[in-house]
């Protein structure tokens, strides 16, 4: 949701408009649940932290100064409970470990030792409107491809390139380096990026 | 000037509009003459665009409609 959006929801948010509150919950509710998911595999624990933010959220709007953004103050709250209740269930250490970037250099198998590429980038289709409303298969395989992906950086990914959230807000909900969080974006795009290719590549029509 | 590696490693920066303006002339001459680097940053372009339509996105409307319902008592319904 762009900040202009934001504050104008906000504004009927706090003027307690029902509606308003519809369109919150529809906007940030599934991604809630699949960041939670990132935290946790399990679900009633996903569902208590969704539900005990949200009641936050609500009871907290009338106070809400506005100094962070709404979508990083409700994903810092949804945040600090899944740690609370991952802690409570007696997990060694939470699901994810958001501190877990190895220091490898990115993509160093893709590059030769001059710095080209080791094999040609293919041509890619060109993504329209229409497609990117309609096409069911490519829906089904940016959404496994996420799943695939580790947790933290499906963590990043979806607060970085779905909600839109700057770097340093989101090292700041996970508790990690603006650093590290870029690296696991860089990793989590490359992931998304391979899978879509599988039905992005421009094919070459010989007559 | 820019290797490919540099490209892939600053495409975030570039789509942030966080590059140094000369790290920017750069990227953007090294894509002249790159076929595979302006495929790469079009793929790049493209995954974020699909990543940020949430069509892919599967909503749960009845769990939405339990949240709603569940704390619809501190709103106000209002007549459009």
């Amino acid at each position: 949701m762009a900040q202009r959006q934001d504050d104008h929801l906000l504004d009927r948010l706090r003027a307690r408009d029902e509606q308003a509150f519809c369109e919150l919950v529809h906007h940030y509710h599934s991604l809630m649940l699949a960041f939670a998911k990132t935290f946790t595999a399990n679900k009633n624990i996903a569902e208590e932290a969704i539900q005990d933010t949200w009641a936050i959220v609500v009871e907290g709007l009338p106070r809400f100064e506005g100094r962070s953004s709404l979508k990083t103050w409700i994903y810092s709250i949804l945040a600090n409970r899944l740690r609370s209740l991952t802690v409570r269930e007696a997990r060694a250490r939470p699901f994810a470990d958001f501190s877990a970037a190895d220091g490898q250099p990115m993509d160093a198998d893709k590059f030769a030792a001059d710095g080209h590429w080791l094999n040609p980038v293919q041509a890619w289709e060109q993504m329209t409107p229409e497609r990117l409303v309609s096409d069911r298969q490519l829906a089904a395989l940016v959404h496994e491809a996420i799943e695939k992906l580790p947790e933290n950086q499906r963590a990043v990914l979806l607060l970085r390139d779905v909600e839109g959230e700057d770097g340093p807000a989101v090292a700041t909900i996970l508790g990690i380096s603006e650093a590290n969080q870029r690296v696991l974006l860089h990793r989590a795009r490359q992931s998304v990026r391979q899978s879509l290719s599988l039905v992005m590549v421009k094919v070459e029509k010989h007559d | 000037m820019f290797s490919c590696r540099d490209v892939n490693d600053k495409a975030d920066l570039l789509a942030g509009h966080k590059l140094s303006p000369l790290d920017r002339l750069q990227l953007h001459l090294h894509l002249l003459i790159c076929r595979n680097c302006r495929h790469f940053i079009n793929q790049f372009e493209q995954t974020r665009q699909i990543l940020s339509s949430r069509q892919w996105l599967q909503h749960d409307a009845d769990a939405e409609a339990e949240i709603i319902k569940k704390f619809s008592h501190f709103f106000v319904k209002r007549d459009i």
